[in-house]
């Protein structure tokens, strides 16, 4: 943490410095005199030197801005040559002003002469700012020369007993380290006046020194080159390297004056600007997006066997196989979805029976057969994706009566799978509606051909922490449902996603895909897509969502384009789902695709897919309040499908809202954020009370605290809205939040409390009011109520959050806290799937 | 082991929010409400409206983060008995050793008589930072174990502190009035949030020092309602700026020397107070603001009476007021006047103007006339001052509109 740094690195730095003071005309009035008659021990003297330096170094640069005129005042004067135990208060005044004055002293005195009084309408002209020295907190009393004095004089006698002692430490390099960026601090606010008043002597100065910025682990060109420090030659080597590269600062004043010709050396104070800003401990306002790195994509070893050796992806498959034929048709299909045409399936199948060689019996139930024949067209024509497919349907066209099939067609599927098809889409629609028994060559590129881009995500992080931590024995004791362990269907799946194993489920969902001819390696092949297919792609990126692998399913994502690919409409396909119409994608798709972006760092393009996706509901909404179908077509709707329909759509755009608000809330848009979750409340009328006290706890992160209270009380008159329990929570939990933003932790703790008094069960307010007594300093007490929290309801309350903050306490609570952090890892690892996120725990 | 009585410190910066991810479907959906339930049953989630990601659950600082000037450095000081020993007579100090002065934070500089162990000593510090730059905590315990031994050990943890903004000011003389000595200032004052965080502005005011009175220009009155001129966006991003307008009017009691102030005038300074996440608050004062009184250096010249419109090739009168502004020095001045492309003088040049005494001042009848039409612009006076052989050049001392004389001039 703390650098160290050679012991006489200060000295050597003046010493640097003086041939730069040189230029100026008063080279004595610095550092030297200043220090050397400072009669106090050798670590004060080090303690106390930057300071003398720093006035040095300032008085310099006036001496020099003033030559130029000859006319110095003559409180700089004085000041410059005094002597400086006396005259520190004084001095000390100065670095409080000056940095002020000085770019006007300077130019005011000039003014008493011709020239400059036209400078100095000029400055008025030019409509210049001039930065102003922020000087200190007001605490400081406002007569600041006599109170830093006394400050001062008080420090000294501290610094020099200070002094002794950090010598006897191995830190002591870090007092040197302070010292110097002290120095350095001050050389940026004389830097800063040669701002308004050019002047090369200037810039050589403030080249120089290593400004204040540097972090412990930026030490500075100093620290970087301790070679040429080695007595005696140091000068002149330290001169040149500091006017290369530019160095991080703080300057004082940060912004470099506009208006004047700057002279090139000025150009350094650029270079500072933007390393101030790209300074470590400075965080970019995208940094809160999660950033996941890529995972690995290699196929398993097992996958590539699978792929890589026909012999063995037959005998596998068939394993699939047996797994789906164990099951009947319905618990492969969708249960949720409405009937999906099984019929029709069924009449396909068999015909992809008798073309797909390399089925393994030919007597599977529908649903395989469906996908097997899907693998089997695409592998045997590539580049006219539909055609096949068509042409196989076409010959049991005749079989089916579309329009018996359009009539039957269920209400509740025209609902919710109307989407209205961009131009070129709809165009293609309609070419495959008017020629369905013809082949309608469609463009590659307007295909969805999506397949696994990797396979690697399964594994277990808790176990991994437990092998390491707790050794092998513990570590065979979790167990966690993996994707061979259950069922190859969507129950199974089911399973795997509600007892939190989602990196299994998204296994599983791989696997159903590498069934359906959209495994590993089958991105970019043609293929066809069912309901189902689609619904299983929706799973397995939902579920990387949640896993945070957000590299991941951008990938896979990828393939899908829009979303508003022929391929992905029903119409594309007249003989599977006759009359069917819509988009197979699930509106929640939609959300997710556009979600997404805003993880991976592009909330702008989160936004833009949002609006689309908004504009589609919007006009949906129109159509059916126009007495039209949701797709704009003259249709005959029940009214009470209308009402069900305009329900259905406008809860659509309430979530679109929603995301978009978060979307803006993420970029940190605060205004439009809440802007869009009041548009929100209009859509969801029954989440008022929740989204007012939301859009309340964006205010308290803002820091205005007024309109946050403001938007409480509007929570507190439409609390009705909910039962009495939640509602008299919700008042509680934001006065609680008033008080904290108010610094008050006793009062917000006492609110948590109270809610913990009626709802004994509620997680937030038991960790909140944990929380509030940690910054009372009641870290035991917190301790407590946090780990009777958690041990009450494991299952519940072992939550990220939750164990972030226990395991922060553990850390300062004791050097034991690697125990108890094992010991949370204990019961993680038997309550948690493997969607757990481990980082938590702060083990690694 | 003797040496296990660890001490650890976290800064205490404001809890943050969790945040969630929401992943929704619809009921038709394959995973029909499994998803909607996970996220029901996930305590960070706001209950009934899952979907809003800004959750209720408050988690606490994970990193050090930033501290800036002004703002209120927290931190959280245990000391832990790690050992199965009691240990006594235990003294933990915390100073703050900032580039100029050491600061001691602790609450109590009292020993604690016992410690036994697995029992610690909780101390959260408050410390209003006031210096830029580098800072160490150092916290120093000293205790003496069971065997009598005296024990002592520091830790240091260095932080930077950073300018959270940069605040640059502007003066406007109002000065078109020319009946007026006592001449009001505008201030504009530009504050740019130099953080990383969003920062709400609570209060940006102007204390002016004695000899002002001053109104703050930065609302608007509507309807008796009083609104603010930066609308509804009430914080500023990371490097927005916001731009502050200050009306000064000299108070009676100065303003009839402020015809004759001289150099710098202290204005007042500006005082910013602001929050940022959940409330964290932060609190800046400029140092005084100065200002050179406008243009008068030693010599002012001033206009007592010109027209606003004059005929071409035409001479017109100005009467000018020349006033002596240093303190101790009587002037012997010479009057120049340079002809300018367009504004021609009539009169000698080089005119001795004789001595003026300090703060006494002379009216001076000058005739001239100009050749081009339009907006003309008075320049090229210029006074010398035989004393100290300096020249003062006055130029744009005021505009006439020069129209053609075949223009009526009205009045």
């Amino acid at each position: 943490m703390l650098v160290r740094m050679p012991r006489k690195r200060l000295g050597e730095r003046a010493q640097a410095q003086r041939p730069q003071e040189g230029h100026g005309p008063v080279p004595t009035s610095g550092l030297r005199p200043t220090s050397a008659q400072c009669p106090v021990a050798a670590a004060a003297e080090r303690l106390r030197s930057p300071r003398g330096r720093w006035q040095g170094t300032m008085e310099n640069a006036h001496s020099a801005e003033q030559s130029g005129t000859g006319d110095s005042r003559p409180a700089k004067g004085q000041a410059g040559s005094s002597a400086p135990q006396g005259e520190q208060g004084h001095l000390l005044y100065h670095e409080e002003t000056i940095d002020l004055g000085g770019d006007e002293f300077g130019s005011e005195e000039n003014e008493t002469t011709s020239e400059d009084s036209n400078n100095f309408v000029d400055k008025l002209n030019e409509h210049m700012m001039e930065s102003v020295l922020i000087s200190d907190s007001p605490n400081n009393s406002e007569d600041d020369a006599g109170d830093l004095s006394c400050l001062r004089d008080v420090g000294d006698p501290a610094g020099g007993s200070a002094g002794p002692r950090l010598e006897s430490l191995e830190d002591e390099g870090a007092v040197d380290t302070l010292s110097k960026d002290s120095g350095s601090d001050g050389e940026g606010a004389s830097e800063d006046i040669s701002g308004t008043t050019p002047d090369p002597e200037h810039s050589q100065v403030t080249g120089v020194p290593a400004l204040g910025e540097e972090g412990a682990e930026d030490p500075g060109p100093g620290d970087r080159s301790p070679g040429p420090e080695g007595p005696g030659g140091a000068a002149p080597l330290r001169q040149s390297p500091p006017h290369e590269e530019p160095i991080p600062v703080c300057t004082i004043f940060s912004q470099p004056l506009p208006a004047h010709s700057q002279p090139p050396p000025l150009l350094l104070r650029d270079g500072f600007e933007s390393q101030m800003v790209k300074s470590p401990s400075f965080s970019g306002a995208s940094e809160t997006v999660a950033k996941t790195p890529p995972q690995a994509v290699q196929p398993s070893p097992s996958l590539s066997k699978f792929f890589g050796d026909p012999a063995s992806t037959n005998s596998l498959a068939s394993d699939f196989f047996d797994s789906f034929t164990t099951s009947t048709f319905i618990s492969v299909s969708n249960p949720n979805a409405g009937s999906s045409a099984p019929e029709n399936l069924s009449s396909l199948s068999t015909a992809g029976g008798e073309r797909s060689p390399g089925a393994a019996e030919p007597s599977h139930s529908p649903g395989m057969e469906k996908s097997e024949a899907g693998v089997s067209t695409a592998s045997l024509e590539i580049s006219q994706s539909p055609k096949p497919f068509s042409q196989i349907q076409a010959v049991f066209a005749g079989s089916e009566d579309p329009f018996a099939t359009a009539l039957s067609m269920s209400e509740t599927d025209r609902r919710s799978d109307a989407w209205l098809p961009g131009e070129a889409t709809r165009n293609i629609l309609i070419s495959v509606a008017t020629q369905q028994y013809s082949t309608v060559f469609v463009d590659k590129e307007s295909l969805t051909m999506p397949g696994l881009k990797f396979d690697n995500i399964q594994g277990d992080a808790v176990k991994d922490l437990m092998l390491r931590f707790l050794g092998e024995r513990a570590a065979a004791k979790r167990q966690v449902l993996h994707a061979e362990s259950v069922e190859q269907t969507f129950v199974g799946l089911k399973q795997l996603i509600s007892c939190k194993n989602w990196r299994a489920a998204v296994d599983l969902c791989g696997r159903l895909l590498t069934a359906h001819g959209q495994g590993y390696g089958k991105s970019g092949l043609p293929t066809s897509h069912t309901a189902d297919s689609v619904q299983l792609w929706f799973v397995r990126l939902a579920l990387l969502v949640k896993l945070g692998l957000f590299q991941n399913a951008e990938m896979e994502f990828e393939a899908f384009g829009n979303l508003d690919q022929p391929d992905l409409y029903y119409e594309y396909y007249p003989h599977v789902y006759p009359g069917r119409r819509g988009s197979m994608v699930p509106f929640s798709m939609r959300i997710l695709h556009a979600e997404l972006q805003q993880y991976l760092g592009n909330p702008q393009e989160t936004l833009d897919r949002l609006h689309r996706v908004k504009a589609v509901c919007s006009k949906i909404l129109t159509n059916l309040e126009q007495g039209l179908a949701e797709d704009g077509t003259m249709s005959s709707i029940t009214p009470e499908n209308r009402q069900a329909s305009i329900q259905l759509w406008g809860s659509r755009l309430g979530r679109v809202m929603c995301s978009m608000a978060n979307c803006l809330l993420l970029m940190k848009d605060y205004v439009l954020a809440v802007d869009a979750y009041h548009t929100a409340i209009q859509h969801c009328p029954e989440q008022e009370p929740q989204l007012l006290s939301g859009i309340g706890r964006i205010f308290l992160q803002i820091g205005d605290i007024k309109t946050a209270e403001k938007y409480f009380q509007d929570v507190e008159k439409v609390t009705h809205k909910l039962d009495g329990l939640q509602g008299k929570t919700m008042v509680l939990m934001n006065r609680a939040f008033l008080h904290l933003g108010q610094n008050n932790f006793a009062e917000a703790h006492r609110f948590f409390t109270e809610i913990l008094r009626i709802d004994p069960t509620n997680a937030v307010a038991n960790n909140n009011a944990a929380v509030c007594l940690l910054y009372r300093g009641k870290l035991k007490e917190s301790l407590r109520q946090l780990e009777a929290m958690v041990r009450r309801d494991p299952k519940h309350y072992l939550h990220e959050s939750v164990l972030f903050n226990l395991t922060t306490m553990y850390e300062l609570e004791s050097s034991r806290s690697m125990q108890k952090k094992q010991a949370l890892l204990e019961a993680v690892a038997g309550k948690e799937g493997d969607s757990f996120n481990t980082q938590c725990l702060k083990l690694a | 082991m003797w040496e296990v009585f660890l001490k650890e410190v976290m800064r205490l910066t404001k809890p943050t929010l969790f945040t969630n991810i929401p992943v929704t479907c619809e009921e038709k959906d394959l995973p029909g409400d499994l998803f909607n339930q996970l996220m029901r049953d996930d305590p960070s989630t706001v209950n009934g409206a899952e979907i809003l990601m800004l959750g209720e659950m408050l988690t606490l600082p994970q990193n050090f983060g930033n501290i800036f000037l002004g703002e209120t450095f927290s931190s959280y000081i245990s000391v832990h008995n790690d050992s199965n020993q009691v240990v006594k007579d235990i003294l933990v100090k915390a100073d703050l050793q900032t580039s100029s002065q050491r600061l001691n934070l602790s609450a109590s500089n009292a020993a604690v008589a016992e410690l036994k162990p697995d029992c610690c000593i909780d101390d959260v510090i408050h410390h209003e930072v006031k210096e830029i730059g580098t800072h160490i905590l150092v916290c120093a315990v000293s205790y003496t174990t069971q065997g009598g031994e005296k024990m002592y050990f520091r830790k240091f943890f260095k932080f930077q502190v950073l300018k959270p903004l940069d605040v640059k000011t502007k003066f406007y003389n109002a000065e078109s009035d020319l009946s007026s000595v006592t001449d009001e200032v505008f201030l504009e004052a530009q504050i740019q949030n130099i953080t990383t965080s969003p920062m709400f502005m609570e209060k940006v005011s102007l204390e002016p020092s004695i000899m002002y009175n001053v109104a703050e220009l930065n609302s608007v009155s509507q309807a008796g309602e009083c609104l603010t001129t930066f609308g509804s966006r009430a914080y500023l991003q990371p490097m927005d700026t916001r731009q502050y307008l200050y009306c000064l009017k000299p108070k009676k009691e100065f303003a009839e020397k402020a015809g004759i102030i001289k150099g710098v005038t202290v204005i007042g300074k500006l005082d910013i107070v602001w929050k940022t996440n959940l409330g964290e608050r932060g609190r800046l004062q400029t140092s005084q603001l100065q200002r050179m009184a406008p243009g008068y250096g030693d010599v002012r010249l001033s206009l007592e009476a010109i027209p606003d419109t004059v005929n071409l090739e035409e001479p017109f009168h100005i009467t000018c007021k020349i006033t002596n502004c240093s303190s101790e020095r009587t002037m012997d001045l010479v009057l120049e006047m340079c002809n300018t492309n367009s504004i021609h003088w009539c009169g000698i040049s080089g005119r001795q103007l004789g001595k003026l005494h300090p703060s006494s001042s002379l009216c001076l009848a000058l005739t001239l006339l100009s050749s081009v039409q339009g907006l003309q612009s008075v320049s090229g006076l210029r006074l010398t001052d035989t004393f100290l052989k300096r020249t003062y050049e006055y130029d744009d001392i005021a505009q006439v509109c020069v129209v053609s004389s075949a223009i009526k001039v009205e009045s």
